[in-house]
């Protein structure tokens, strides 16, 4: 007869001596923690149990579970955090987030491995950069005209977005002319320049869409 | 104290009755046993092995020494938990306790026991010899042993007993 508790001497030896085989197991298992911050990279984060017997971890590598992807996860978002071969030395953020939506998700770190994924917000992006590239403002007197298209000296982004408006629009009413005998030339001359640009990052002149080639998550 | 040995012991358990009291020592400091906080280390440079134990030792009153030192990498995340338990994660259960209670992370000592000593029995069965010297401090687990009617063992395990007529009895189990 012996106590069936922890008072248990007997079972409390052998108990230990069970563990003492598998020093590292508390490791093998993954908690769900909450994030505090993140970086993009990695998150500080806390156990959202507070009866696990892990820390708050700093500065955690995240690992998405998608080929080249990014993201960073908002504040409260929950996570798992596992730990590579039950080693205390090498945890990491495994891909299982909740459905929180992130402050930012990105694709294009592996591009060149993956197909580039294009939002609305990435081509508005590029037809507005298209526009600032191409326009020449001033003194109408001055103007060359040479791959520019003039718009007036009081041109500014507001104006600019107000044409490619109007532009877009009235490409669906349009009648086109017939195209060229060859099947026309978007295919084979402008479809991949588009491509290439809408896989890399470019400018964000307009301020409020970081990335083309990347899916803008951002809520605010 | 034993002879010429002199180990760093702590009281594990001890009672008296009728006069007499018994005592079951631990060596070292009676610190592993324990229970230390968890905690995160993160240091870009890298986190040594010694870093994290010294901070247990430290906690739990203990000392330690690691032969090897070499770093973890740039996290160590210590979980809740009986100090030995981090003991064992980093040691690999390869650990052992000086005569003076600092607990070596690492291989023994090696080498050969060179004093002077009497082979009294020896079980070819059990792996044992029982021995009578009065060295008993160099006796330890990892040297090896010879004599004329003994091939070359390597220590493995070493009990002293002592009773209460004041007789002691060294039974050393080799590899």
């Amino acid at each position: 007869m012996s106590e069936p508790t922890d008072k248990d001497r007997l079972l409390s030896a052998f108990r230990a001596l069970v563990r003492a085989e598998f020093p590292t197991l508390t490791y093998a298992g993954v908690f769900s923690y909450a994030v505090q911050s993140s970086n993009g990279t990695t998150v500080d984060a806390s156990p959202t149990d507070s009866s696990i017997p892990l820390p708050d971890l700093v500065g955690i590598e995240i690992r998405t579970g998608i080929p080249g992807a990014a993201v960073t996860p908002s504040t409260g978002t929950l996570l798992a955090v596992g730990f590579l071969n039950s080693n205390p030395a090498l945890p990491v953020v495994l891909g299982a987030f909740d459905s929180s939506a992130a402050s930012l998700v990105k694709f294009d770190t592996g591009m060149g491995a993956v197909e580039h994924v294009a939002t609305v917000e990435g081509v508005v992006n590029m037809f507005i950069n298209f526009l600032y590239l191409i326009q020449q403002s001033g003194d109408p007197s001055t103007w060359t005209g040479s791959g520019k298209i003039f718009f007036s000296s009081d041109t500014t982004l507001s104006v600019l977005q107000g044409y490619l408006n109007t532009w877009l629009t009235a490409c669906g009413t349009l009648s086109l002319p017939t195209p060229a005998a060859g099947g026309g030339i978007l295919p084979v001359l402008v479809a991949p320049s588009i491509a290439g640009t809408l896989a890399a990052k470019i400018p964000d002149i307009t301020g409020f869409i970081p990335n083309i080639g990347s899916p803008n998550t951002r809520t605010a | 104290m034993a002879g010429d040995l002199t180990l760093q012991c702590a009281v594990y358990r001890t009672d008296s009755f009728a006069g007499q009291r018994e005592v079951r020592l631990v060596g070292g400091f009676g610190g592993w046993r324990k229970p230390v906080s968890s905690q995160a280390y993160k240091n870009s440079a890298g986190i040594n092995v010694s870093l994290v134990l010294g901070d247990v030792a430290n906690t739990v009153g203990e000392k330690v020494s690691v032969s090897n030192d070499s770093s973890l990498g740039q996290h160590f995340v210590r979980e809740a938990a009986k100090a030995s338990r981090v003991l064992d994660q980093l040691s690999g259960s390869l650990w052992w306790s000086k005569p003076d209670g600092t607990t070596v992370v690492g291989d023994r000592v090696t080498g050969s026991v060179t004093s002077q000593f009497n082979i009294e029995d020896e079980k070819g069965d059990k792996g044992s010899i029982v021995v009578h010297t009065e060295h008993l401090a160099d006796w330890v687990p990892g040297l090896t042993v010879t004599s004329p009617t003994l091939s070359t063992k390597t220590l493995s395990f070493i009990r002293h007993t002592f009773e209460m007529d004041g007789k002691a009895k060294m039974e050393v189990l080799y590899v």
